[in-house]
């Protein structure tokens, strides 16, 4: 239904039948548009003056139940209507065996869309709701008689709450009303008649809503007047967009866009109007001399395609493929102004960059120039630190310390503490010096982290307490480490622990967030 | 790839076919006639650096293409579209020009009087490399000549003055990269991507966009668009692995006015008919091109298409000729094939 294809060929059609499927759709945009669960449209009577009976309705209530897919649901909930409006009429008839005499009626109009559904609707299919709303196609009413009627004859709008308990004589319905669960009816009076709209929830009087679904609806009306169907389905469908189609009111932005595209269209459309009927008979299958055969649905089945090929495989090269030609030989020598030209050198140096990058802290930014930067502040504080430490640490390393921390800035900045430490190294791991050493520093917490490419050295001295070393290979294993070697003891409640360990795989914790991680568990706030 | 088909003599009498020495995916069909027929472009697709541009020339009524080798031309990588220009576009000299993407936008003149093809301009939109993200599609904006919108893998849609060789503008359009560009009007363009959404914008207000359709499965890629330029409400677009062409209405965001689902294998191509608002044609993995005609109202069973057309192998490229619109051209492998409506 939504398909509407403005080809302007169509059979001049009566007014009202057009003016009625127009209405059906509106009432389907209005009902939608607030969720409510069924709209109706009571039409002055052409046989007895004064008298509202149904004139058109679209049925909402299915969806309102399956909200999550409403919207996929549109074309069915039209459908829908339309099949509860036959079924009706097929009840009518076998029942009373009179025709019904609704000139309204536009079943002729829907034939085509009723020959689509394969089934056809009985009445043990209905839900109270859907019942509710077939039966309403019953009543009639006199002027001021239930609530259509007294609308018609104010001229007012009437909400009325809580209809399901509502007196009879102001709303007929309440009893159905009250078996389908609707609470909240509206009516107001509309193109001589009368709109309903009907909802299963409890709903407070809101003018924005109204004002919503009579915008709907009025619009409509303005075009009906105009007989040229052809610009007539142009003007329709312009304003469709303007209804809340799934689009939020303050999107006017989008508003705006689709009204220059259609105006546009129409434009073009209008303009090659003539060129396109004379031209479409064209399009028709099997003219001799045609490439194209017609379609036959068995015959297809049949022939049974096995695909042997990934799918859409050049469509996927020219979208992913082809573009990553490009870039492979556009990063190479985008640098090229920065750096050497030679791409092993380059890329050599931008592994150690990256390298950098994960041994100094707060650096999320990729390009050198700020992995540098980072880099210079974060040494800076280190000398800082190691310098305040010294001081009141009285180190044996003294020397050799500082000696380090200028041949690090000097040297290369890649890899803190490492290079050069091999007498370090060695140093922790004889063992000869240490007694002498705890006893030196035996107050004192010392902690030392050393990384040489993927090998850690940790040299921990702190005051002992229970479960301490499985503390810190807890830590070690969080940060990706694996010990490989641990010497230990303790004299006085003092530990002295010397460890090396090794990163797993490929991730490297830089040395402060080791030793972060390590003064943490040492209890050490240095 | 024998057809053992009955039909394939009948067939072989109505589809017009060029051979390649290579295979092809680009494919354009010119607005201007000239001497010696209507004007085709077609892109080799080797993955490589070295690719060619070859011009066809088309004789309908002795159903004959032949090759033009004079106007034969390299192009760096596989162009991932071609595209001549509308002939909205008026110019002081008689060629024509063709525009390709792919690590540029390239503008080519095909004099062919002269015998000549003029490199006209490579569009870099980046300021600061000397290269450019490379393109997956562009469209030409056929209201506005000068206006030629082209898309990225970048996240980006460049839109350009190619009179001025300027760029009008750069939008981040998607969060993936986008796929395909389509012109609606003067200033309104819709591009679709790898994050699975179909997006409205208007340059009037670059600010914002809106998202009109997005694909079932969160994140199913879109590979291409095609805006029905006979009306203007409906676009249609495909999905990753997927054998649906879903037709859209601009008028009601997020929900497709219906899906072709006849293709037994992905869709690869699409282009809406030229001188119909309601046809469409489609080309897939199943080696068929199908020719749908949008029914009013869809019934229970889906659309079934109106004909059908299957060639040697997986159809690569399908293009629909707007100034012979009984001609289709389709690419397939190393096969460039002319079908008749």
């Amino acid at each position: 239904m939504s398909l509407t294809m403005a080809d302007g060929v169509e059979a001049a059609a009566g007014r009202s039948k057009r003016q009625n499927s127009l209405l059906r759709k509106q009432l389907a945009l209005a009902v939608r548009s607030v969720q409510w669960s069924y709209a109706i449209f009571w039409s002055s009577s052409l046989t007895q003056p004064g008298v509202l009976e149904w004139g058109e309705g679209c049925y909402n209530g299915d969806m309102k139940k399956r909200k999550k897919s409403y919207e996929s649901h549109y074309k069915y909930g039209l459908q829908k209507s339309k099949e509860l409006r036959k079924l009706y009429l097929s009840m009518l008839e076998g029942d009373s065996g009179t025709t019904v005499s609704t000139t309204h009626d536009n079943l002729n109009d829907d034939d085509d869309n009723c020959h689509s559904t394969s089934m056809m609707l009985s009445p043990d299919d209905l839900s109270d709701e859907e019942w509710y709303y077939l039966v309403s196609m019953s009543y009639v009413f006199s002027p001021s008689q239930c609530l259509p009627g007294r609308a018609s004859a104010t001229g007012e709008t009437i909400w009325l709450c809580n209809a399901q308990y509502a007196e009879n004589k102001l709303f007929s319905r309440s009893l159905l009303a009250r078996s389908a669960s609707i609470q909240t009816v509206v009516c107001f009076p509309y193109l001589g008649g009368v709109i309903e709209l009907g909802v299963t929830e409890l709903i407070s009087e809101d003018h924005n809503l109204l004002r919503n679904i009579k915008s709907c609806l009025m619009e409509i009306s303005a075009h009906q007047d105009n007989d040229d169907e052809k610009k007539m389905e142009i003007k329709i469908s312009e304003e469709k967009h303007q209804l809340p189609l799934g689009i939020s009111d303050e999107d006017l932005h989008y508003k705006r866009t689709i009204s220059t595209v259609l105006n546009y269209s129409a434009d073009r459309s209008g303009k090659n109007d003539k060129n396109i009927r004379h031209r479409q008979p064209n399009i028709v299958t099997s003219e001799p001399g045609s490439s194209f055969l017609r379609w036959k649905q068995c015959e297809q089945q049949v022939s049974g395609f096995v695909q042997k090929k990934k799918s859409q495989n050049v469509l996927r090269k020219i979208l992913h493929d082809v573009p990553l030609m490009h870039t492979k030989r556009m990063f190479p020598s985008q640098n090229s102004g920065l750096n050497q030209d030679d791409p092993s050198d380059r890329r050599k140096e931008n592994e150690k960059f990256s390298v950098l990058r994960t041994m100094v802290p707060t650096v999320n930014e990729v390009d050198k120039e700020s992995i540098l930067n980072n880099t210079i502040k974060y040494l800076q504080e280190l000398e800082a630190r190691v310098e305040e430490l010294e001081s009141c640490m009285g180190s044996v390393n003294f020397v050799e310390r500082q000696r380090k921390t200028t041949e690090n800035l000097n040297d290369s900045v890649l890899i803190e503490e490492t290079s050069g430490n091999y007498d370090d190294s060695t140093k922790i791991d004889d063992n000869s010096g240490e007694t002498e050493q705890v006893t030196v520093f035996r107050d004192k917490t010392h902690l030392r982290v050393k990384l040489k490419e993927t090998e850690v050295v940790i040299e921990v001295r702190c005051s002992y307490r229970d479960y301490i070393v499985a503390d810190i290979m807890e830590t070690l294993s969080n940060l990706h480490m694996d010990a490989f070697s641990v010497r230990s003891h303790t004299l006085n409640k003092f530990l002295t622990l010397n460890l090396k360990a090794k990163f797993r795989g490929a991730a490297v914790a830089s040395v402060g967030m080791i030793k972060r991680e390590l003064r943490r568990v040492i209890g050490d706030l240095f | 790839m024998d057809n053992s088909a009955p039909d394939s003599l009948s067939r072989s009498e109505t589809a017009v076919t060029y051979d390649s020495p290579y295979p092809l995916y680009a494919m354009a069909f010119s607005s201007l006639r000239s001497s010696s027929g209507h004007r085709i472009a077609v892109g080799s697709f080797l993955e490589d650096y070295n690719n060619r541009i070859d011009i066809l020339s088309f004789d309908s009524d002795s159903m004959t293409v032949k090759p033009l080798p004079n106007l034969s031309f390299e192009h760096p990588y596989p162009p991932t579209k071609l595209m001549f220009s509308p002939p909205s576009l008026r110019r002081p000299s008689s060629g024509d020009l063709l525009a390709s993407s792919g690590d540029f936008l390239r503008l080519w003149e095909i004099n062919e009087d002269s015998s000549t093809v003029e490199p006209i301009s490579v569009l870099n939109n980046s300021k600061t490399s000397e290269f450019c993200a490379p393109l997956t599609s562009f469209d030409w904006n056929d209201v506005e000549p000068k206006r030629l919108g082209t898309c990225s893998i970048d996240t980006t849609c460049t839109i350009w003055d190619i009179e001025k060789s300027v760029v009008e503008t750069q939008l981040i359009a998607h969060d993936k990269e986008v796929h395909d560009i389509a012109w609606g009007e003067a200033r309104v363009f819709a591009s679709v991507s790898a994050d699975g959404s179909v997006r409205i914008f208007d340059l009037r207000d670059k600010e914002h966009s809106t998202i009109i359709y997005e694909s079932p499965q969160p994140d199913t890629p879109l590979l291409r668009l095609a805006w029905n330029k006979q009306d203007l409400r409906y676009m249609a677009t495909i999905l990753m692995d997927s054998n649906k062409v879903v037709i859209l209405d601009i008028r009601s965001p997020t929900m497709p006015v219906a899906e072709l689902e006849r293709h037994q294998a992905s869709v690869n191509a699409i282009a809406w008919a030229p001188q119909s608002c309601k046809h469409i044609c489609s080309g897939g993995d199943d080696t068929q091109a199908l020719i749908w005609e949008l029914p009013t109202v869809a019934g229970p069973n889906g659309i079934d298409p109106m004909s059908v057309y299957s060639a040697g192998s997986e159809i690569n490229q399908l293009q629909w000729s707007s100034s012979q619109p009984d001609w289709i051209g389709i690419a397939f492998a190393n096969k460039m094939q002319l079908l008749r409506v």
